[in-house]
Protein backbone atom coordinates (compact mmCIF):
# COMPACT_ATOMS: atom_id res chain seq x y z
CA UNK A 1 0.00 0.00 0.00
CA UNK A 2 1.49 3.43 -1.36
CA UNK A 3 0.16 7.37 -0.74
CA UNK A 4 0.52 9.40 -3.47
CA UNK A 5 -0.43 13.31 -3.68
CA UNK A 6 -1.35 13.64 -7.77
CA UNK A 7 -2.39 17.60 -8.13
CA UNK A 8 -4.92 17.93 -5.89
CA UNK A 9 -5.96 14.35 -5.58
CA UNK A 10 -4.57 12.28 -2.83
CA UNK A 11 -4.43 8.57 -4.12
CA UNK A 12 -3.76 5.42 -2.35
CA UNK A 13 -2.68 2.22 -3.97
CA UNK A 14 -2.74 -0.65 -2.93
CA UNK A 15 -1.50 -4.37 -3.87
CA UNK A 16 -3.06 -7.70 -3.27
CA UNK A 17 -0.55 -10.37 -5.14
CA UNK A 18 -0.01 -8.65 -9.02
CA UNK A 19 -3.65 -6.79 -8.60
CA UNK A 20 -3.61 -3.36 -7.96
CA UNK A 21 -6.35 -0.81 -6.62
CA UNK A 22 -6.69 2.71 -6.21
CA UNK A 23 -8.84 4.69 -4.00
CA UNK A 24 -9.25 8.45 -3.00
CA UNK A 25 -7.07 8.28 0.26
CA UNK A 26 -9.88 10.34 2.04
CA UNK A 27 -12.28 8.46 4.24
CA UNK A 28 -15.58 9.51 3.42
CA UNK A 29 -16.98 9.73 7.00
CA UNK A 30 -14.18 11.81 8.58
CA UNK A 31 -11.89 12.56 6.45
CA UNK A 32 -8.84 10.38 7.83
CA UNK A 33 -5.80 9.37 5.73
CA UNK A 34 -7.02 5.79 5.01
CA UNK A 35 -3.47 5.10 3.65
CA UNK A 36 -2.19 5.14 7.27
CA UNK A 37 -4.82 2.30 8.30
CA UNK A 38 -4.37 -1.87 7.26
CA UNK A 39 -4.72 -2.99 4.38
CA UNK A 40 -5.76 -7.10 5.34
CA UNK A 41 -8.72 -9.20 6.02
CA UNK A 42 -12.00 -9.20 8.36
CA UNK A 43 -14.22 -11.36 9.91
CA UNK A 44 -16.46 -11.83 6.70
CA UNK A 45 -20.51 -13.48 7.28
CA UNK A 46 -20.49 -16.37 9.40
CA UNK A 47 -23.21 -18.18 11.67
CA UNK A 48 -23.64 -16.77 14.92
CA UNK A 49 -21.45 -16.82 17.66
CA UNK A 50 -18.77 -17.59 15.51
CA UNK A 51 -15.87 -15.95 13.31
CA UNK A 52 -14.48 -16.73 10.10
CA UNK A 53 -11.46 -14.38 8.79
CA UNK A 54 -11.44 -14.11 5.05
CA UNK A 55 -11.02 -11.07 2.13
CA UNK A 56 -7.80 -10.97 3.19
CA UNK A 57 -5.86 -8.68 1.30
CA UNK A 58 -9.04 -7.05 0.36
CA UNK A 59 -10.00 -5.15 3.08
CA UNK A 60 -8.74 -1.70 3.56
CA UNK A 61 -9.55 -0.14 7.33
CA UNK A 62 -9.33 3.13 8.06
CA UNK A 63 -7.20 4.43 11.04
CA UNK A 64 -9.38 6.70 12.82
CA UNK A 65 -12.95 5.06 12.88
CA UNK A 66 -12.18 1.30 11.95
CA UNK A 67 -14.23 1.63 8.86
CA UNK A 68 -13.81 -1.17 6.65
CA UNK A 69 -13.37 -0.39 2.50
CA UNK A 70 -13.53 -3.18 -0.58
CA UNK A 71 -10.30 -1.68 -2.08
CA UNK A 72 -11.98 -3.17 -5.39
CA UNK A 73 -14.96 -1.36 -5.46
CA UNK A 74 -14.13 1.29 -3.00
CA UNK A 75 -17.27 0.61 -1.27
CA UNK A 76 -17.72 0.03 3.02
CA UNK A 77 -18.41 -3.16 4.20
CA UNK A 78 -21.04 -2.19 6.76
CA UNK A 79 -22.90 0.32 4.41
CA UNK A 80 -21.65 -0.20 0.21
CA UNK A 81 -24.41 2.44 -0.66
CA UNK A 82 -24.14 5.47 1.16
CA UNK A 83 -19.90 4.57 2.66
CA UNK A 84 -17.92 4.81 -0.25
CA UNK A 85 -14.81 6.02 -1.49
CA UNK A 86 -13.86 7.14 -4.97
CA UNK A 87 -11.91 3.66 -6.57
CA UNK A 88 -10.24 4.96 -9.57
CA UNK A 89 -8.88 2.09 -12.89
CA UNK A 90 -5.64 0.76 -12.52
CA UNK A 91 -3.67 -0.51 -15.99
CA UNK A 92 -0.27 -2.35 -15.55
CA UNK A 93 1.96 -2.73 -18.55
CA UNK A 94 5.44 -4.44 -17.41
CA UNK A 95 6.32 -2.92 -14.48
CA UNK A 96 4.71 0.36 -14.51
CA UNK A 97 1.22 1.04 -12.71
CA UNK A 98 -1.10 3.39 -14.19
CA UNK A 99 -3.77 5.09 -12.56
CA UNK A 100 -6.58 6.79 -14.48
CA UNK A 101 -7.45 9.86 -12.88
CA UNK A 102 -11.14 11.04 -13.94
CA UNK A 103 -12.72 14.61 -12.61
CA UNK B 1 -63.55 7.14 32.44
CA UNK B 2 -65.23 6.69 28.71
CA UNK B 3 -64.78 3.75 26.69
CA UNK B 4 -63.29 5.48 23.26
CA UNK B 5 -65.46 3.88 20.23
CA UNK B 6 -62.46 1.57 18.70
CA UNK B 7 -60.77 -1.26 19.40
CA UNK B 8 -58.47 -1.26 22.38
CA UNK B 9 -55.87 -3.81 23.27
CA UNK B 10 -54.16 -3.07 26.39
CA UNK B 11 -50.69 -5.06 26.07
CA UNK B 12 -49.75 -4.75 29.89
CA UNK B 13 -52.32 -5.70 32.54
CA UNK B 14 -51.53 -6.86 35.89
CA UNK B 15 -53.86 -9.76 37.93
CA UNK B 16 -53.34 -9.64 41.88
CA UNK B 17 -52.75 -12.32 43.88
CA UNK B 18 -54.45 -12.26 47.64
CA UNK B 19 -50.71 -13.62 48.69
CA UNK B 20 -48.40 -16.19 47.23
CA UNK B 21 -50.54 -19.08 48.81
CA UNK B 22 -53.05 -18.95 46.11
CA UNK B 23 -50.68 -20.85 44.12
CA UNK B 24 -50.66 -23.77 47.02
CA UNK B 25 -52.95 -25.60 45.41
CA UNK B 26 -51.38 -25.40 42.01
CA UNK B 27 -47.89 -26.58 43.74
CA UNK B 28 -46.82 -29.96 43.78
CA UNK B 29 -46.56 -30.97 47.36
CA UNK B 30 -42.65 -31.05 47.91
CA UNK B 31 -42.49 -27.37 47.34
CA UNK B 32 -45.22 -27.04 49.99
CA UNK B 33 -42.40 -26.91 52.53
CA UNK B 34 -41.58 -23.54 51.59
CA UNK B 35 -44.85 -22.33 51.99
CA UNK B 36 -44.27 -20.96 55.38
CA UNK B 37 -45.37 -17.58 56.67
CA UNK B 38 -41.45 -16.31 57.13
CA UNK B 39 -40.39 -18.15 53.92
CA UNK B 40 -42.90 -16.60 51.51
CA UNK B 41 -41.82 -13.32 53.12
CA UNK B 42 -38.10 -13.41 51.65
CA UNK B 43 -38.91 -14.20 47.97
CA UNK B 44 -38.11 -12.30 45.57
CA UNK B 45 -41.56 -11.19 44.88
CA UNK B 46 -41.05 -8.56 47.28
CA UNK B 47 -40.06 -5.29 46.15
CA UNK B 48 -36.60 -4.01 47.36
CA UNK B 49 -38.19 -0.38 47.25
CA UNK B 50 -40.59 1.24 48.98
CA UNK B 51 -43.13 2.87 46.64
CA UNK B 52 -43.94 6.37 47.97
CA UNK B 53 -47.28 6.50 45.45
CA UNK B 54 -48.39 2.31 46.41
CA UNK B 55 -47.78 -0.20 44.30
CA UNK B 56 -51.85 -0.55 43.48
CA UNK B 57 -53.17 2.52 42.62
CA UNK B 58 -55.43 3.52 45.58
CA UNK B 59 -58.20 4.18 43.65
CA UNK B 60 -58.76 0.56 43.84
CA UNK B 61 -57.11 -0.34 47.13
CA UNK B 62 -59.89 -1.33 50.46
CA UNK B 63 -59.72 -0.65 54.18
CA UNK B 64 -59.57 -3.77 54.51
CA UNK B 65 -56.29 -3.89 52.45
CA UNK B 66 -57.74 -5.98 49.77
CA UNK B 67 -58.00 -4.66 46.11
CA UNK B 68 -59.78 -4.72 43.54
CA UNK B 69 -57.68 -6.74 41.17
CA UNK B 70 -57.65 -9.61 43.28
CA UNK B 71 -60.34 -9.84 41.76
CA UNK B 72 -61.52 -10.87 37.89
CA UNK B 73 -64.84 -9.42 38.15
CA UNK B 74 -64.22 -6.19 39.23
CA UNK B 75 -60.98 -6.43 36.43
CA UNK B 76 -63.61 -7.04 33.65
CA UNK B 77 -66.06 -4.67 34.87
CA UNK B 78 -63.16 -1.71 35.43
CA UNK B 79 -60.87 -2.28 32.87
CA UNK B 80 -62.76 -4.31 30.01
CA UNK B 81 -66.18 -3.07 30.06
CA UNK B 82 -65.13 0.09 31.86
CA UNK B 83 -62.71 1.16 29.30
CA UNK B 84 -63.73 -0.49 26.48
CA UNK B 85 -60.45 -2.92 26.03
CA UNK B 86 -61.43 -5.71 23.97
CA UNK B 87 -57.96 -7.46 25.14
CA UNK B 88 -56.22 -7.19 27.78
CA UNK B 89 -52.71 -8.86 27.90
CA UNK B 90 -52.01 -10.62 31.56
CA UNK B 91 -48.39 -9.80 32.52
CA UNK B 92 -47.55 -11.44 36.05
CA UNK B 93 -45.23 -9.56 37.86
CA UNK B 94 -44.91 -13.10 40.40
CA UNK B 95 -43.36 -15.39 37.95
CA UNK B 96 -40.72 -12.15 36.36
CA UNK B 97 -39.47 -11.87 39.49
CA UNK B 98 -39.19 -15.92 40.32
CA UNK B 99 -36.30 -15.66 37.96
CA UNK B 100 -34.15 -13.66 40.62
CA UNK B 101 -34.07 -16.80 43.06
CA UNK B 102 -30.89 -19.25 43.36
CA UNK B 103 -33.31 -21.79 43.89
CA UNK B 104 -34.01 -22.16 40.51
CA UNK B 105 -35.78 -26.05 40.53
CA UNK B 106 -38.05 -23.89 43.39
CA UNK B 107 -38.87 -21.18 40.73
CA UNK B 108 -39.24 -23.28 37.90
CA UNK B 109 -42.27 -25.01 39.93
CA UNK B 110 -44.11 -22.00 41.20
CA UNK B 111 -43.86 -20.75 38.02
CA UNK B 112 -45.42 -23.77 36.66
CA UNK B 113 -48.23 -23.43 39.50
CA UNK B 114 -48.87 -19.94 38.80
CA UNK B 115 -49.20 -20.86 34.61
CA UNK B 116 -52.06 -23.05 36.06
CA UNK B 117 -53.75 -20.81 38.09
CA UNK B 118 -53.74 -17.98 36.13
CA UNK B 119 -55.58 -19.81 33.53
CA UNK B 120 -57.85 -21.45 35.86
CA UNK B 121 -58.34 -18.07 37.50
CA UNK B 122 -58.13 -15.40 35.13
CA UNK B 123 -58.29 -16.85 31.63
CA UNK B 124 -60.72 -18.83 32.05
CA UNK B 125 -62.72 -16.39 33.47
CA UNK B 126 -63.14 -14.52 30.51
CA UNK B 127 -61.88 -14.39 27.20
CA UNK B 128 -60.97 -10.78 26.80
CA UNK B 129 -58.16 -12.02 29.31
CA UNK B 130 -54.65 -13.47 27.35
CA UNK B 131 -51.89 -14.63 29.29
CA UNK B 132 -48.25 -14.61 29.77
CA UNK B 133 -46.12 -17.69 30.90
CA UNK B 134 -44.29 -17.60 33.40
CA UNK B 135 -40.85 -19.29 33.52
CA UNK B 136 -37.98 -19.69 35.55
CA UNK B 137 -35.58 -18.17 32.91
CA UNK B 138 -32.88 -18.79 35.32
CA UNK B 139 -32.84 -22.43 34.10
CA UNK B 140 -33.72 -22.33 30.32
CA UNK B 141 -34.43 -25.97 29.44
CA UNK B 142 -36.66 -26.14 32.71
CA UNK B 143 -38.32 -22.57 30.75
CA UNK B 144 -38.36 -24.47 27.75
CA UNK B 145 -40.39 -27.37 28.59
CA UNK B 146 -42.80 -25.61 30.44
CA UNK B 147 -43.70 -22.99 27.34
CA UNK B 148 -43.77 -26.39 25.87
CA UNK B 149 -45.98 -27.91 28.25
CA UNK B 150 -48.74 -25.05 28.22
CA UNK B 151 -48.09 -22.96 25.10
CA UNK B 152 -50.94 -24.62 22.78
CA UNK B 153 -53.44 -22.94 25.51
CA UNK B 154 -55.37 -20.68 23.01
CA UNK B 155 -55.26 -17.94 25.79
CA UNK B 156 -51.54 -17.85 26.13
CA UNK B 157 -49.91 -14.84 23.70
CA UNK B 158 -46.22 -14.85 25.29
CA UNK B 159 -43.63 -15.58 27.66
CA UNK B 160 -42.96 -12.85 29.56
CA UNK B 161 -39.85 -12.04 31.05
CA UNK B 162 -38.21 -9.66 33.83
CA UNK B 163 -36.39 -7.22 31.86
CA UNK B 164 -33.44 -7.47 34.30
CA UNK B 165 -31.82 -10.31 32.77
CA UNK B 166 -30.68 -13.37 36.04
CA UNK B 167 -26.83 -14.29 35.62
CA UNK B 168 -26.27 -12.49 32.01
CA UNK B 169 -27.50 -10.44 29.64
CA UNK B 170 -30.74 -11.59 27.59
CA UNK B 171 -28.21 -12.22 24.35
CA UNK B 172 -26.00 -14.73 25.50
CA UNK B 173 -26.32 -18.16 23.84
CA UNK B 174 -27.75 -19.97 27.26
CA UNK B 175 -30.92 -18.57 26.73
CA UNK B 176 -31.72 -19.93 23.54
CA UNK B 177 -33.52 -22.63 24.93
CA UNK B 178 -36.34 -19.97 25.90
CA UNK B 179 -36.17 -18.12 22.23
CA UNK B 180 -36.40 -21.44 20.90
CA UNK B 181 -39.18 -22.80 22.62
CA UNK B 182 -41.31 -19.92 21.86
CA UNK B 183 -40.99 -19.62 18.35
CA UNK B 184 -41.87 -23.40 17.96
CA UNK B 185 -45.32 -22.45 20.46
CA UNK B 186 -45.56 -19.52 17.95
CA UNK B 187 -45.55 -17.13 21.19
CA UNK B 188 -43.94 -13.87 21.26
CA UNK B 189 -41.99 -12.86 23.81
CA UNK B 190 -42.18 -9.86 26.52
CA UNK B 191 -40.13 -7.77 28.77
CA UNK B 192 -41.25 -6.13 31.24
CA UNK B 193 -40.01 -3.96 33.93
CA UNK B 194 -38.96 -5.08 37.68
CA UNK B 195 -36.70 -3.87 40.24
CA UNK B 196 -33.68 -6.29 39.87
CA UNK B 197 -32.44 -8.12 43.14
CA UNK B 198 -31.10 -11.55 43.51
CA UNK B 199 -29.84 -13.24 40.71
CA UNK B 200 -30.45 -10.35 38.83
CA UNK B 201 -27.94 -8.02 40.65
CA UNK B 202 -28.34 -4.21 40.86
CA UNK B 203 -30.69 -1.58 39.57
CA UNK B 204 -27.97 0.32 37.93
CA UNK B 205 -24.31 -1.23 37.04
CA UNK B 206 -23.31 1.62 39.63
CA UNK B 207 -25.58 0.14 42.12
CA UNK B 208 -28.77 0.99 43.86
CA UNK B 209 -30.21 4.18 43.68
CA UNK B 210 -31.36 5.98 46.66
CA UNK B 211 -35.08 6.83 45.84
CA UNK B 212 -37.61 4.97 44.29
CA UNK B 213 -37.96 8.09 42.00
CA UNK B 214 -34.20 7.25 40.34
CA UNK B 215 -35.22 3.52 40.14
CA UNK B 216 -37.94 4.49 38.12
CA UNK B 217 -36.17 7.34 35.84
CA UNK B 218 -33.72 4.36 35.67
CA UNK B 219 -35.42 1.18 34.30
CA UNK B 220 -34.24 2.27 30.48
CA UNK B 221 -31.45 1.15 31.56
CA UNK B 222 -32.41 -2.02 31.41
CA UNK B 223 -34.61 -2.07 28.40
CA UNK B 224 -31.62 -0.30 26.82
CA UNK B 225 -28.90 -3.00 26.87
CA UNK B 226 -31.91 -6.03 26.50
CA UNK B 227 -32.25 -4.21 22.98
CA UNK B 228 -28.55 -4.06 22.29
CA UNK B 229 -27.74 -7.72 23.52
CA UNK B 230 -30.14 -9.36 21.89
CA UNK B 231 -29.65 -7.41 18.13
CA UNK B 232 -25.40 -7.99 18.47
CA UNK B 233 -25.87 -11.46 20.06
CA UNK B 234 -27.41 -12.59 16.82
CA UNK B 235 -30.78 -13.62 18.79
CA UNK B 236 -33.15 -12.40 15.66
CA UNK B 237 -30.13 -14.08 13.41
CA UNK B 238 -30.81 -17.50 15.13
CA UNK B 239 -34.66 -16.96 15.45
CA UNK B 240 -35.93 -15.22 12.68
CA UNK B 241 -39.82 -15.28 13.54
CA UNK B 242 -38.56 -14.18 16.98
CA UNK B 243 -40.94 -11.12 17.70
CA UNK B 244 -40.43 -9.38 21.19
CA UNK B 245 -42.38 -6.86 23.27
CA UNK B 246 -40.54 -4.24 25.82
CA UNK B 247 -43.27 -3.13 28.41
CA UNK B 248 -42.68 -0.14 30.49
CA UNK B 249 -39.90 1.29 29.62
CA UNK B 250 -41.18 3.93 27.42
CA UNK B 251 -40.13 4.41 24.09
CA UNK B 252 -38.48 8.04 23.14
CA UNK B 253 -34.97 7.07 23.40
CA UNK B 254 -35.40 4.27 20.69
CA UNK B 255 -33.95 6.17 18.12
CA UNK B 256 -30.85 7.41 19.65
CA UNK B 257 -30.47 3.73 20.69
CA UNK B 258 -30.82 3.21 17.29
CA UNK B 259 -28.18 5.57 16.27
CA UNK B 260 -25.99 4.65 18.59
CA UNK B 261 -25.79 0.58 17.58
CA UNK B 262 -25.69 1.48 14.18
CA UNK B 263 -22.65 3.82 14.45
CA UNK B 264 -20.82 1.59 16.66
CA UNK B 265 -21.58 -0.99 13.86
CA UNK B 266 -20.25 0.94 11.32
CA UNK B 267 -17.09 0.80 13.34
CA UNK B 268 -16.98 -2.91 14.95
CA UNK B 269 -18.78 -4.67 12.50
CA UNK B 270 -16.07 -6.96 12.42
CA UNK B 271 -17.12 -7.80 15.97
CA UNK B 272 -20.36 -9.29 15.09
CA UNK B 273 -20.12 -10.66 11.71
CA UNK B 274 -23.23 -12.07 11.88
CA UNK B 275 -25.52 -9.22 11.95
CA UNK B 276 -26.68 -9.24 8.30
CA UNK B 277 -28.81 -5.79 8.33
CA UNK B 278 -27.70 -2.45 10.13
CA UNK B 279 -28.90 -3.03 14.21
CA UNK B 280 -31.48 -0.64 13.87
CA UNK B 281 -32.97 -2.69 11.34
CA UNK B 282 -33.60 -5.69 13.53
CA UNK B 283 -35.10 -3.43 16.26
CA UNK B 284 -37.45 -2.42 13.71
CA UNK B 285 -38.72 -6.02 12.34
CA UNK B 286 -38.58 -7.42 15.62
CA UNK B 287 -39.00 -5.69 18.88
CA UNK B 288 -42.24 -3.71 20.04
CA UNK B 289 -43.11 -1.23 23.05
CA UNK B 290 -45.91 -1.05 25.49
CA UNK B 291 -46.42 2.72 25.53
CA UNK B 292 -46.75 2.95 29.31
CA UNK B 293 -45.72 5.29 30.77
CA UNK B 294 -46.43 7.50 27.80
CA UNK B 295 -43.84 9.96 27.15
CA UNK B 296 -45.17 13.31 28.69
CA UNK B 297 -42.79 16.35 26.91
CA UNK B 298 -43.77 19.94 27.20
CA UNK B 299 -44.97 20.05 23.52
CA UNK B 300 -46.41 16.67 22.37
CA UNK B 301 -45.49 17.28 18.98
CA UNK B 302 -42.20 16.61 19.60
CA UNK B 303 -43.39 13.13 20.41
CA UNK B 304 -44.55 12.38 16.43
CA UNK B 305 -41.16 13.36 15.74
CA UNK B 306 -39.79 10.67 17.77
CA UNK B 307 -42.28 8.14 16.16
CA UNK B 308 -40.67 9.56 12.58
CA UNK B 309 -37.61 9.32 13.77
CA UNK B 310 -37.73 5.30 14.85
CA UNK B 311 -38.59 4.66 11.59
CA UNK B 312 -41.84 2.79 11.68
CA UNK B 313 -45.30 3.59 13.07
CA UNK B 314 -45.98 0.12 13.93
CA UNK B 315 -43.78 -0.30 16.86
CA UNK B 316 -46.02 0.89 19.83
CA UNK B 317 -48.37 -0.78 21.40
CA UNK B 318 -50.72 0.62 23.70
CA UNK B 319 -50.88 -0.37 27.18
CA UNK B 320 -51.91 0.67 30.40
CA UNK B 321 -50.28 -1.03 33.03
CA UNK B 322 -53.36 -1.58 35.19
CA UNK B 323 -53.86 -1.74 38.27
CA UNK B 324 -50.62 0.24 39.10
CA UNK B 325 -50.77 3.87 40.01
CA UNK B 326 -48.81 5.12 37.00
CA UNK B 327 -51.55 3.45 34.55
CA UNK B 328 -52.41 5.43 31.50
CA UNK B 329 -55.91 5.69 30.59
CA UNK B 330 -56.56 4.49 26.75
CA UNK B 331 -59.16 7.99 26.84
CA UNK B 332 -56.71 10.49 28.59
CA UNK B 333 -52.78 9.31 27.65
CA UNK B 334 -53.05 9.82 24.05
CA UNK B 335 -52.35 13.36 23.01
CA UNK B 336 -54.58 15.27 20.83
CA UNK B 337 -52.33 15.81 18.12
CA UNK B 338 -51.98 12.31 16.99
CA UNK B 339 -53.55 11.47 13.76
CA UNK B 340 -56.77 9.15 13.64
CA UNK B 341 -54.67 6.26 11.88
CA UNK B 342 -51.77 6.68 13.90
CA UNK B 343 -54.09 6.17 17.20
CA UNK B 344 -55.91 4.08 15.90
CA UNK B 345 -52.83 1.69 14.98
CA UNK B 346 -51.35 2.23 18.84
CA UNK B 347 -54.64 2.00 20.17
CA UNK B 348 -55.40 -1.66 18.45
CA UNK B 349 -53.89 -2.44 14.86
CA UNK B 350 -49.77 -2.66 15.56
CA UNK B 351 -51.05 -5.41 18.41
CA UNK B 352 -53.62 -7.30 16.36
CA UNK B 353 -50.69 -7.42 13.98
CA UNK B 354 -48.08 -8.64 16.81
CA UNK B 355 -50.14 -11.32 18.59
CA UNK B 356 -52.11 -12.19 15.65
CA UNK B 357 -55.41 -11.03 17.69
CA UNK B 358 -59.06 -11.71 16.27
CA UNK B 359 -61.08 -9.05 15.59
CA UNK B 360 -63.27 -8.52 18.54
CA UNK B 361 -66.73 -9.63 18.78
CA UNK B 362 -69.29 -9.03 20.79
CA UNK B 363 -68.61 -10.22 24.05
CA UNK B 364 -70.52 -12.28 26.41
CA UNK B 365 -70.54 -9.49 28.90
CA UNK B 366 -72.67 -6.33 27.92
CA UNK B 367 -71.17 -4.01 25.28
CA UNK B 368 -69.40 -0.97 26.46
CA UNK B 369 -71.31 2.09 26.40
CA UNK B 370 -69.30 5.63 25.70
Amino acid sequence: MRAFQVGKSRIVLCRRGDEFYALRDICSHHGAQLSGGVLGGTNVASEVGEYRFGRDGEVLRCPRHGFEFDITTGRSLHDPKRQRVKSYPVVTRGDEVFIELTP
Amino acid sequence: MTALRQPIADCDVHEGMRSFMELKPYLAKQWHMYLTRDSLGRLPTKHAYANPTNGTTMELVHDDGSSDDWFPERMRSRLLDGMGIDYAVIVGVVPEALCAMPQTKFAAAAASAYNDWLIEKWLSFDGRFKGSIGVAAQEPLLAAREIDRIGSHPGMLQVNLPMASPLMPWGHEYFDPIWEAAVRNDLRVSFHVGTPTGLMGAPWASGWPATYMELRSGFIHHFQSGVISLVCNGVFEKFPKLKVVMLEGGFAWVPALMWRLDQSWSEARREVPWLTRRPSDYIREHVRFGTQPFEEPDDPAHLLQVIDMMGSDEMLLFSTDYPHWDFDAPDRVIPANFPAELKKKILWGNAQQFYGLPDPVSQESPASVS
